[in-house]
C-alpha cells in the first residue's frame, strides 16, 4: 500500500468513526429507565440486569431483549480476569446492535469475575463453562427465543465453541481466540515480567512456573492465576471444535494484516469438518489483551469495535433457519 | 454472616440512566455509607481487578452499605462516551449514586483517580459527606491531553517539522496517534466560542473543596503509591501548602497505587479506604 493511500485510509476512518460515534450517542442515551433493573431504548428495546445463578451464588446476567419477537438467541462469552474489561464495552456494543436486528441477546460475567459471585482464583475453563451452560438455560427460558450461537473474545472463544459442541446446529464467532494454551501461558508471564520490569525487579517465565507449581497461585498484573485454571487449559486441546455443518465467523484483531498460521491450520479443519467458516481480520495494534488498561477512548471508538460489531451482527442476523 | 446480598438497579438521570449496585450490609448495620467511585479509563465499576467488588463485598461484612456504580457510557450504564476528562467531572453520577445512602447517619465518599475528582466536585451536594478517600487523584490540566490543548500554534508547528515527527507520518500507529492529537487540538479551538462548560475543575477549585470539606470537619485521605506519577500532585501549588498544613492525612504505599497492578498492592489499598471508614464509623459511634 503506498503512503498516500495508507494516509487517506486513516483520514476516512477518522472521519467514519467521529460520524459513527455521534450516530451511537444520540441514540443510545435516550434510553429511559422501565423497572429498577431494567432500561428501555427509543427503538423499544430492552436491556434487563438479571441474577442467573443460585441461590447464594449469584451469576451477574444482562437480558437484551429486541422491541419484536426475537428472531434467536446469542449467548457472549467473555474471557476472564482482565481480558474481560478490554472487552467488555465491545460486547455491549454488540449485544445493543444485535437487539436492532431483532436478535435476542444475553451477556454475564461467570462466578469470580466482573459482578458475579466467587473468587477470582476459583476460576477455570469448567467453571466458566458450567456458568455458560447455566446462563443459557436462563436466558432460553426467559427470552423465549431459539438459541442460535455463541460468541467469545479470547478464552472467551474456547469456551463458545465447547459451549456450542452441546447444543447442535449453534453458530460460533470467535473474536480473536486463545486456540494455544503454551502460548497464552507465555503471554501472561511476559505481562507479569515486563510489569515487573517496570517496577525494577526481575522475574522470568521459569520462576513464574515453579512459584504456579509450589504456592499454586501467581500474581498477573493483580489477577490471580490458578493452578487449577492452568491446567483447566490444558485438559484438553483449546481448538477442539465440534464437528459440522455449522455456521462460523472468525475474527483476527492483531497487527498482522493476513491471518496468522495457526489461525488459517483451525479454519481449515473446521472447514473439512463441514463448517461453513467466515474469516474477518482486522489489522490494529491490539496486542496487549492482558495487560491493556484501555478505556473507552482504547477499545470502543477504534476501527476494531467498529468492524467487529456490526459483522457479527450481520453473521448472526444471516444464519439461516431461525 | 448473612448471604451477600446485592441491587443492580439503573438510577434515571437527564441524559441517560446509570447503572449502580448496592451491597448490604452481612453484619449488623453500622449505619455508615460507602460510595466508591471509580477511575474513568477503566470499564465498568468492578474496576481493575474486580478490586472494588471485593472491597464493596469487605466493607458490607463490616456492616456499612456501599455502592458502585458506572459513569455515563461506560460499564453496563447506555450511552456512548468519546473520553473522560479530568477537567470536566461527572457530578451528577455521583449525586445520584449518593442517593442510594439515603437511609445511612453518613457517608464516606471513596474516588480513584477520576472518581476522586468527580467525588471532590460533587462533595457539597452530599449533606452526610463525613469523609472522603481520594486514591491516586490528579490534578486536572497536567496530563497529556491538557499539553495538547494549551500547546500553541508555534510550538506544534516547531514539532511537526522534527524529523521525527516526519518519519512518524509513515508510521501507521504514529499517525493515529498525531491524527488524535489533531482532533484534540481541534476540539480545544471550536471550544474557545463555547460556553464554557458548568463543571470545569481546575487545579484551585480542587484545593478549595478539599479545604473545604476539612472545615466541615469530614476526615480527608489521599493515598498514592511512591512510584505514582501523580504523587506529583502533592508538591504543586496550592496542595503543597495544603499537605503541609496537616489538614489531609496522606499515605504513601509502596509501589504503583495508580495501576494497582499487583494483589499485594491491591490490599493496601483495601486496607488503607477501610481504616479511613472504620475511623469515621468510630467518631460516629462515640
Amino acid at each position: 500500500m503506498s503512503y498516500g493511500t495508507a494516509l487517506t485510509f486513516d483520514v476516512i476512518w477518522f472521519l467514519v468513526i467521529s460520524m459513527w460515534e455521534q450516530e451511537l450517542a444520540a441514540e443510545w442515551a435516550r434510553a429511559h429507565v422501565v423497572r429498577q433493573n431494567l432500561v428501555r431504548d427509543p427503538s423499544g428495546a430492552e436491556m434487563e440486569i438479571v441474577d442467573a445463578g443460585t441461590p447464594g451464588s449469584p451469576i451477574f446476567a444482562v437480558l437484551h431483549r429486541p422491541a419484536n419477537p426475537a428472531r434467536g438467541l446469542v449467548v457472549v462469552c467473555s474471557p476472564p480476569y482482565a481480558e474481560a474489561i478490554r472487552n467488555h464495552r465491545r460486547e455491549l456494543l454488540f449485544a445493543w446492535l444485535a437487539t436492532q436486528s431483532d436478535l435476542a441477546v444475553v451477556r454475564f460475567h461467570p462466578r469470580g469475575a466482573g459482578h458475579s459471585s466467587g473468587d477470582a482464583h476459583e476460576i477455570t475453563l469448567g467453571t466458566i463453562q458450567r456458568d455458560v451452560e447455566s446462563v443459557t438455560r436462563f436466558a432460553s427460558e426467559a427470552l423465549e427465543s431459539p438459541l442460535i450461537g455463541f460468541v467469545g473474545a479470547r478464552l472467551g472463544g474456547v469456551v463458545a465453541h465447547r459451549s456450542a459442541a452441546l447444543c447442535p446446529g449453534t453458530a460460533v464467532a470467535w473474536w480473536q481466540p486463545v486456540l494455544d494454551a503454551t502460548a497464552f501461558m507465555r503471554e501472561l508471564f511476559r505481562a507479569r515480567m515486563i510489569g515487573d520490569l517496570k517496577q525494577g525487579s526481575n522475574i522470568n517465565a521459569r520462576q513464574l512456573n515453579a512459584q504456579l507449581d509450589r504456592e499454586g497461585m501467581v500474581d498477573i498484573l493483580g489477577s490471580p492465576i490458578s493452578l487449577a485454571f492452568r491446567n483447566s487449559l490444558f485438559e484438553r486441546p483449546l481448538d477442539e471444535a465440534p464437528p459440522g455443518p455449522r455456521n462460523g465467523l472468525f475474527v483476527q484483531m492483531s497487527r498482522q494484516p493476513t491471518l496468522q498460521k495457526s489461525f488459517g491450520d483451525f479454519v481449515a479443519s473446521l472447514r473439512e469438518r463441514a463448517w461453513n467458516v467466515d474469516t474477518l481480520v482486522i489489522p490494529d495494534e491490539e496486542t496487549w489483551w492482558f495487560g491493556a488498561r484501555g478505556g473507552p477512548v482504547e477499545h470502543e471508538i477504534r476501527r476494531i469495535a467498529m468492524r467487529v460489531v456490526p459483522e457479527t451482527v450481520d453473521f448472526f442476523d444471516k444464519i439461516e433457519g431461525h | 454472616m448473612a448471604h451477600l446480598s446485592e441491587t443492580f438497579l439503573f438510577l434515571e438521570l437527564e441524559d441517560a440512566p446509570r447503572f449502580a449496585v448496592v451491597t448490604h450490609p452481612t453484619a449488623p448495620e453500622s449505619g455508615i455509607g460507602v460510595l466508591l467511585c471509580n477511575g474513568g479509563w477503566i470499564s465498568g465499576s468492578w474496576y481493575f481487578n474486580r478490586f472494588y467488588v471485593k472491597l464493596a463485598r469487605s466493607l458490607a461484612s463490616a456492616g456499612h452499605l456501599v455502592v458502585r456504580f458506572d459513569w455515563f457510557g461506560s460499564g453496563e450504564s447506555p450511552g456512548f462516551l468519546r473520553s473522560f476528562r479530568l477537567d470536566e467531572p461527572f457530578i451528577e453520577d455521583v449525586v445520584a449514586a449518593a442517593t442510594q445512602l439515603g437511609s445511612c447517619r453518613a457517608i464516606v465518599g471513596v474516588g480513584y483517580c477520576f472518581g476522586a475528582t468527580s467525588l471532590l466536585a460533587a462533595a457539597n451536594r452530599i449533606e452526610r459527606l463525613a469523609g472522603a478517600v481520594l486514591v491516586s487523584a490528579v490534578v486536572p490540566g497536567s496530563g497529556p491531553r491538557a499539553r495538547a490543548t494549551k500547546a500553541t500554534v508555534r510550538t506544534l508547528m516547531r514539532s511537526a517539522v522534527r524529523l521525527s515527527v516526519i518519519k512518524g507520518w509513515f508510521n501507521p500507529n504514529a499517525r493515529r496517534l498525531y491524527l488524535k492529537w489533531f482532533r484534540v487540538r481541534i476540539r480545544a479551538f471550536f471550544q474557545r466560542f463555547r460556553q464554557p462548560a458548568p463543571n470545569v475543575e481546575s487545579r484551585v477549585s480542587m484545593a478549595k473543596r478539599l479545604e473545604s470539606l476539612t472545615d466541615r470537619g469530614a476526615l480527608v485521605k489521599l493515598i498514592y503509591g511512591e512510584n505514582d506519577s501523580n504523587l506529583r500532585t502533592l508538591s504543586l501549588e496550592p496542595f503543597a501548602t495544603l499537605a503541609e498544613s496537616g489538614k489531609l492525612l496522606i499515605e504513601v504505599l509502596p509501589g504503583d497505587v495508580e495501576g494497582s497492578g499487583s494483589l499485594e498492592i491491591q490490599e493496601s489499598i483495601s486496607r488503607a479506604i477501610e481504616d479511613a471508614v472504620a475511623a469515621v464509623t468510630r467518631s460516629y459511634a462515640s
